[in-house]
Protein backbone atom coordinates (compact mmCIF):
# COMPACT_ATOMS: atom_id res chain seq x y z
CA UNK A 1 0.00 0.00 0.00
CA UNK A 2 1.38 3.48 -1.03
CA UNK A 3 0.24 6.71 -2.16
CA UNK A 4 3.50 6.67 -3.74
CA UNK A 5 2.99 6.82 -7.63
CA UNK A 6 3.90 3.72 -9.38
CA UNK A 7 5.04 5.20 -12.37
CA UNK A 8 8.07 4.43 -14.73
CA UNK A 9 11.51 6.28 -14.34
CA UNK A 10 10.50 10.36 -15.23
CA UNK A 11 11.13 10.91 -19.11
CA UNK A 12 13.75 12.60 -20.10
CA UNK A 13 13.40 16.58 -20.06
CA UNK A 14 9.84 16.72 -21.69
CA UNK A 15 8.97 17.11 -25.20
CA UNK A 16 6.42 19.63 -24.90
CA UNK A 17 4.75 18.32 -27.86
CA UNK A 18 2.87 15.56 -26.14
CA UNK A 19 1.17 18.12 -23.99
CA UNK A 20 -2.56 18.99 -24.02
CA UNK A 21 -3.42 23.43 -24.57
CA UNK A 22 -4.52 24.19 -20.97
CA UNK A 23 -7.73 25.90 -22.96
CA UNK A 24 -8.43 22.23 -23.74
CA UNK A 25 -8.71 20.90 -20.39
CA UNK A 26 -11.38 18.02 -19.85
CA UNK A 27 -12.75 16.92 -16.33
CA UNK A 28 -11.52 13.71 -15.77
CA UNK A 29 -9.50 13.40 -18.63
CA UNK A 30 -5.55 12.37 -18.04
CA UNK A 31 -3.52 15.06 -19.59
CA UNK A 32 0.24 16.33 -19.77
CA UNK A 33 0.57 20.28 -19.77
CA UNK A 34 3.77 22.63 -20.02
CA UNK A 35 3.32 26.22 -19.01
CA UNK A 36 4.95 28.89 -16.46
CA UNK A 37 3.62 29.42 -13.28
CA UNK A 38 2.43 32.66 -13.32
CA UNK A 39 1.18 33.02 -9.85
CA UNK A 40 1.40 31.34 -5.83
CA UNK A 41 -0.11 31.16 -2.86
CA UNK A 42 0.09 29.00 0.43
CA UNK A 43 -2.84 28.20 1.77
CA UNK A 44 -3.67 28.73 4.81
CA UNK A 45 -1.61 30.04 6.83
CA UNK A 46 -2.89 27.67 9.83
CA UNK A 47 -4.42 24.73 9.32
CA UNK A 48 -4.30 22.29 6.83
CA UNK A 49 -1.67 23.35 4.17
CA UNK A 50 -1.91 23.54 0.51
CA UNK A 51 0.21 24.59 -2.24
CA UNK A 52 -1.79 26.65 -5.28
CA UNK A 53 -0.10 27.56 -8.24
CA UNK A 54 -1.68 29.09 -11.60
CA UNK A 55 0.39 27.62 -14.58
CA UNK A 56 -0.11 29.30 -17.69
CA UNK A 57 0.33 27.86 -21.41
CA UNK A 58 -0.46 30.62 -23.90
CA UNK A 59 -3.86 29.03 -24.02
CA UNK A 60 -5.52 29.32 -21.13
CA UNK A 61 -4.75 29.30 -16.72
CA UNK A 62 -5.37 25.70 -14.94
CA UNK A 63 -4.84 25.90 -10.81
CA UNK A 64 -2.38 22.94 -9.35
CA UNK A 65 -3.07 21.84 -5.95
CA UNK A 66 -0.49 20.53 -4.02
CA UNK A 67 -1.92 19.37 -0.40
CA UNK A 68 -0.28 19.07 2.46
CA UNK A 69 2.89 21.39 1.88
CA UNK A 70 3.62 25.15 1.50
CA UNK A 71 6.55 24.93 -0.93
CA UNK A 72 7.99 23.08 -3.16
CA UNK A 73 11.84 22.93 -3.89
CA UNK A 74 12.05 24.87 -7.63
CA UNK A 75 8.72 26.10 -8.19
CA UNK A 76 8.63 29.29 -8.02
CA UNK A 77 7.19 32.58 -9.92
CA UNK A 78 8.35 32.30 -13.38
CA UNK A 79 9.38 28.36 -13.66
CA UNK A 80 8.03 26.20 -16.93
CA UNK A 81 6.84 23.25 -15.42
CA UNK A 82 5.95 19.90 -17.12
CA UNK A 83 2.82 18.41 -15.19
CA UNK A 84 0.85 14.96 -15.35
CA UNK A 85 -2.74 14.45 -13.61
CA UNK A 86 -6.26 14.27 -13.95
CA UNK A 87 -8.27 17.61 -13.76
CA UNK A 88 -11.01 17.73 -11.14
CA UNK A 89 -13.65 20.13 -11.20
CA UNK A 90 -12.96 22.25 -7.46
CA UNK A 91 -15.71 24.87 -6.68
CA UNK A 92 -16.47 25.05 -10.79
CA UNK A 93 -12.77 25.39 -11.73
CA UNK A 94 -10.87 22.61 -13.12
CA UNK A 95 -7.87 22.09 -11.22
CA UNK A 96 -4.92 19.46 -10.90
CA UNK A 97 -4.72 17.92 -7.88
CA UNK A 98 -0.83 16.48 -6.60
CA UNK A 99 0.11 15.97 -10.21
CA UNK A 100 3.58 14.48 -11.22
CA UNK A 101 5.62 17.07 -11.91
CA UNK A 102 9.43 17.89 -13.67
CA UNK A 103 11.15 21.21 -13.44
CA UNK A 104 12.00 22.49 -17.07
CA UNK A 105 14.48 24.82 -17.86
CA UNK B 1 -25.09 6.51 -10.94
CA UNK B 2 -22.24 3.97 -10.63
CA UNK B 3 -21.01 3.62 -7.34
CA UNK B 4 -17.64 1.97 -6.36
CA UNK B 5 -17.25 0.66 -3.06
CA UNK B 6 -13.80 -0.48 -1.56
CA UNK B 7 -14.57 -2.94 1.53
CA UNK B 8 -16.89 -5.52 1.30
CA UNK B 9 -17.63 -5.82 5.33
CA UNK B 10 -20.92 -6.14 6.94
CA UNK B 11 -21.03 -2.13 5.93
CA UNK B 12 -19.76 -2.11 2.34
CA UNK B 13 -22.63 -5.09 1.83
CA UNK B 14 -25.01 -3.63 3.27
CA UNK B 15 -24.36 -0.35 1.19
CA UNK B 16 -24.06 -2.23 -1.88
CA UNK B 17 -27.75 -3.96 -1.29
CA UNK B 18 -29.40 -0.55 -0.77
CA UNK B 19 -27.79 1.19 -3.46
CA UNK B 20 -28.39 -1.71 -6.04
CA UNK B 21 -32.10 -1.91 -4.49
CA UNK B 22 -32.15 2.08 -5.83
CA UNK B 23 -31.04 1.36 -9.48
CA UNK B 24 -27.35 2.22 -9.12
CA UNK B 25 -24.73 0.44 -10.77
CA UNK B 26 -22.59 -0.61 -7.53
CA UNK B 27 -19.15 -2.65 -7.93
CA UNK B 28 -17.55 -4.05 -4.68
CA UNK B 29 -13.65 -4.32 -4.42
CA UNK B 30 -12.37 -6.70 -1.75
CA UNK B 31 -9.06 -8.14 -1.04
CA UNK B 32 -10.89 -11.44 0.61
CA UNK B 33 -12.40 -13.85 -2.14
CA UNK B 34 -14.47 -14.97 1.05
CA UNK B 35 -16.92 -12.26 1.76
CA UNK B 36 -17.94 -12.21 -1.48
CA UNK B 37 -19.56 -15.28 -0.65
CA UNK B 38 -22.15 -13.69 2.57
CA UNK B 39 -23.49 -11.16 -0.24
CA UNK B 40 -27.69 -12.48 -0.35
CA UNK B 41 -28.13 -14.44 -3.39
CA UNK B 42 -30.66 -11.85 -4.24
CA UNK B 43 -27.69 -9.55 -4.76
CA UNK B 44 -25.88 -11.45 -7.50
CA UNK B 45 -26.01 -9.37 -10.17
CA UNK B 46 -23.73 -6.81 -8.05
CA UNK B 47 -20.40 -6.37 -9.43
CA UNK B 48 -17.40 -7.71 -7.33
CA UNK B 49 -13.53 -7.37 -7.78
CA UNK B 50 -10.88 -9.23 -5.58
CA UNK B 51 -7.90 -6.59 -5.29
CA UNK B 52 -6.92 -4.15 -3.25
CA UNK B 53 -8.37 -0.80 -3.75
CA UNK B 54 -5.19 0.90 -2.26
CA UNK B 55 -3.50 0.46 -5.80
CA UNK B 56 -4.35 2.56 -8.75
CA UNK B 57 -4.66 -0.36 -11.50
CA UNK B 58 -7.29 -1.83 -9.28
CA UNK B 59 -9.57 0.91 -9.18
CA UNK B 60 -8.36 1.95 -12.77
CA UNK B 61 -10.06 -1.83 -13.59
CA UNK B 62 -12.85 -1.16 -11.33
CA UNK B 63 -13.82 1.77 -13.42
CA UNK B 64 -13.14 4.76 -11.15
CA UNK B 65 -12.64 6.80 -14.16
CA UNK B 66 -16.12 7.06 -14.68
CA UNK B 67 -18.18 6.74 -11.77
CA UNK B 68 -19.89 8.97 -9.82
CA UNK B 69 -19.55 7.86 -6.33
CA UNK B 70 -16.32 5.84 -4.52
CA UNK B 71 -17.47 5.31 -0.85
CA UNK B 72 -14.13 3.52 0.89
CA UNK B 73 -15.59 2.18 3.66
CA UNK B 74 -12.91 -0.99 4.60
CA UNK B 75 -12.44 -1.39 8.78
CA UNK B 76 -8.54 0.35 8.37
CA UNK B 77 -8.69 3.69 8.32
CA UNK B 78 -5.66 4.21 6.67
CA UNK B 79 -6.90 2.45 3.73
CA UNK B 80 -9.72 4.60 3.55
CA UNK B 81 -7.71 7.67 3.37
CA UNK B 82 -5.19 6.20 0.40
CA UNK B 83 -8.39 4.51 -1.83
CA UNK B 84 -10.05 8.36 -1.38
CA UNK B 85 -6.72 10.12 -2.04
CA UNK B 86 -6.48 7.97 -5.13
CA UNK B 87 -10.05 8.25 -6.15
CA UNK B 88 -9.50 12.20 -6.36
CA UNK B 89 -6.39 12.44 -7.62
CA UNK B 90 -6.15 9.92 -10.23
CA UNK B 91 -9.74 9.53 -11.06
CA UNK B 92 -11.16 13.33 -9.91
CA UNK B 93 -14.08 10.93 -8.78
CA UNK B 94 -16.98 13.44 -8.09
CA UNK B 95 -17.48 12.16 -4.53
CA UNK B 96 -15.50 11.15 -2.53
CA UNK B 97 -17.33 9.25 0.81
CA UNK B 98 -15.51 7.51 3.77
CA UNK B 99 -15.92 5.91 6.56
CA UNK B 100 -14.00 6.79 9.78
CA UNK B 101 -13.61 3.86 12.15
CA UNK B 102 -11.60 5.56 15.16
CA UNK B 103 -13.02 9.06 15.65
CA UNK B 104 -8.81 10.39 16.61
CA UNK B 105 -8.39 9.73 12.89
CA UNK B 106 -11.60 12.62 11.85
CA UNK B 107 -9.49 15.09 11.12
CA UNK B 108 -7.25 14.01 8.60
CA UNK B 109 -10.67 12.70 6.56
CA UNK B 110 -10.84 16.21 4.48
CA UNK B 111 -10.11 17.18 1.44
CA UNK B 112 -6.32 17.00 1.78
CA UNK B 113 -7.09 13.48 1.54
CA UNK B 114 -9.55 13.80 -0.97
CA UNK B 115 -12.29 12.86 1.19
CA UNK B 116 -15.11 14.94 0.00
CA UNK B 117 -17.48 13.67 2.99
CA UNK B 118 -16.92 11.25 6.09
CA UNK B 119 -18.81 9.70 8.46
CA UNK B 120 -17.81 8.54 11.82
CA UNK B 121 -19.86 5.92 13.09
CA UNK B 122 -18.83 6.09 16.92
CA UNK B 123 -18.98 10.01 16.82
CA UNK B 124 -22.49 9.86 15.18
CA UNK B 125 -23.59 7.11 17.77
CA UNK B 126 -22.17 9.66 20.66
CA UNK B 127 -24.08 12.75 19.12
CA UNK B 128 -27.01 10.69 19.14
CA UNK B 129 -26.76 9.49 22.75
CA UNK B 130 -26.03 12.93 23.51
CA UNK B 131 -29.04 14.23 21.71
CA UNK B 132 -31.00 11.83 23.88
CA UNK B 133 -30.24 12.74 27.10
CA UNK B 134 -29.84 16.50 26.67
CA UNK B 135 -31.97 19.28 27.03
CA UNK B 136 -30.57 23.06 26.55
CA UNK B 137 -28.02 22.37 24.92
CA UNK B 138 -26.09 22.52 20.97
CA UNK B 139 -25.34 19.24 20.08
CA UNK B 140 -23.46 18.70 16.16
CA UNK B 141 -25.00 15.98 14.76
CA UNK B 142 -23.15 15.89 11.31
CA UNK B 143 -20.44 18.40 9.68
CA UNK B 144 -21.33 19.79 6.12
CA UNK B 145 -18.74 20.90 3.70
CA UNK B 146 -16.00 19.87 5.97
CA UNK B 147 -16.86 21.36 8.74
CA UNK B 148 -17.69 24.75 7.58
CA UNK B 149 -21.48 24.19 8.36
CA UNK B 150 -23.03 21.71 10.81
CA UNK B 151 -26.41 19.94 11.63
CA UNK B 152 -27.23 21.05 15.46
CA UNK B 153 -29.57 19.96 17.40
CA UNK B 154 -31.22 22.29 20.27
CA UNK B 155 -34.11 20.55 22.71
CA UNK B 156 -35.86 23.62 24.20
CA UNK B 157 -35.35 23.61 27.89
CA UNK B 158 -37.62 25.59 30.33
CA UNK B 159 -35.07 28.44 30.52
CA UNK B 160 -34.53 28.90 26.74
CA UNK B 161 -35.04 32.34 25.16
CA UNK B 162 -36.75 30.87 21.89
CA UNK B 163 -39.77 29.89 24.04
CA UNK B 164 -42.83 31.07 22.66
CA UNK B 165 -41.10 33.07 20.00
CA UNK B 166 -42.31 32.27 16.36
CA UNK B 167 -39.14 31.93 14.38
CA UNK B 168 -39.05 34.88 12.66
CA UNK B 169 -38.72 36.80 16.53
CA UNK B 170 -35.83 34.98 17.61
CA UNK B 171 -33.41 37.09 15.29
CA UNK B 172 -30.65 34.07 14.33
CA UNK B 173 -28.15 35.55 12.38
CA UNK B 174 -28.25 35.05 8.39
CA UNK B 175 -25.74 32.04 8.41
CA UNK B 176 -28.35 30.17 10.36
CA UNK B 177 -31.62 28.47 9.23
CA UNK B 178 -33.70 26.18 11.23
CA UNK B 179 -34.92 23.07 9.10
CA UNK B 180 -37.07 21.50 11.09
CA UNK B 181 -38.59 21.50 14.50
CA UNK B 182 -39.80 17.65 16.01
CA UNK B 183 -42.71 18.61 18.52
CA UNK B 184 -44.09 15.57 20.63
CA UNK B 185 -43.03 12.84 17.35
CA UNK B 186 -44.20 14.82 14.80
CA UNK B 187 -42.09 16.93 12.77
CA UNK B 188 -42.59 20.48 12.19
CA UNK B 189 -42.12 22.33 8.98
CA UNK B 190 -40.69 26.05 10.32
CA UNK B 191 -42.46 28.80 9.13
CA UNK B 192 -41.51 31.88 9.97
CA UNK B 193 -44.89 32.28 12.44
CA UNK B 194 -44.15 28.97 13.41
CA UNK B 195 -44.28 29.67 17.56
CA UNK B 196 -41.28 27.25 19.43
CA UNK B 197 -42.44 25.50 22.79
CA UNK B 198 -40.60 23.72 25.45
CA UNK B 199 -39.55 20.62 24.81
CA UNK B 200 -39.30 21.11 21.25
CA UNK B 201 -36.16 19.77 19.47
CA UNK B 202 -35.24 22.34 17.01
CA UNK B 203 -32.81 21.13 13.82
CA UNK B 204 -30.71 24.15 12.79
CA UNK B 205 -28.04 23.89 10.17
CA UNK B 206 -25.45 26.06 10.71
CA UNK B 207 -21.97 27.44 9.60
CA UNK B 208 -19.40 28.44 12.22
CA UNK B 209 -19.07 31.63 12.73
CA UNK B 210 -22.63 31.69 13.71
CA UNK B 211 -22.86 29.12 16.26
CA UNK B 212 -22.59 31.32 19.03
CA UNK B 213 -25.14 32.87 17.95
CA UNK B 214 -27.58 30.72 17.32
CA UNK B 215 -26.57 28.96 20.78
CA UNK B 216 -27.19 32.32 22.56
CA UNK B 217 -30.92 32.63 20.95
CA UNK B 218 -31.88 29.25 21.32
CA UNK B 219 -29.68 27.65 24.68
CA UNK B 220 -29.63 31.02 26.56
Amino acid sequence: MSVLRRRPAPAPAAAPDDATAIAELRDRHPVVVVGQVVHMRALPSSGLPSLLVSVNDGTGTVTVRWTGRRAIGGVGLGRRLRLEGVPVVSSGRLELINPVYTLLP
Amino acid sequence: MKVVIAGAGSVGRYMAGQLHASGHEVVLVDTIASVFDRLAPSLGSIGRHLGDACETATLAAVGAGDADVVAAVTGDDEDNLVISLLAKQEFAVPRVVARVNNPNNEWMFNEMWGVDMSVSTPHLLTALVEEAVTEGELIRLMALEHGKAQLAEVTLAAASPGIGKEIAQLGLPRESTVVAVLRDGHVVVPRPDTVLQRGDEVIVLVTGDAEAEVRHQLVG
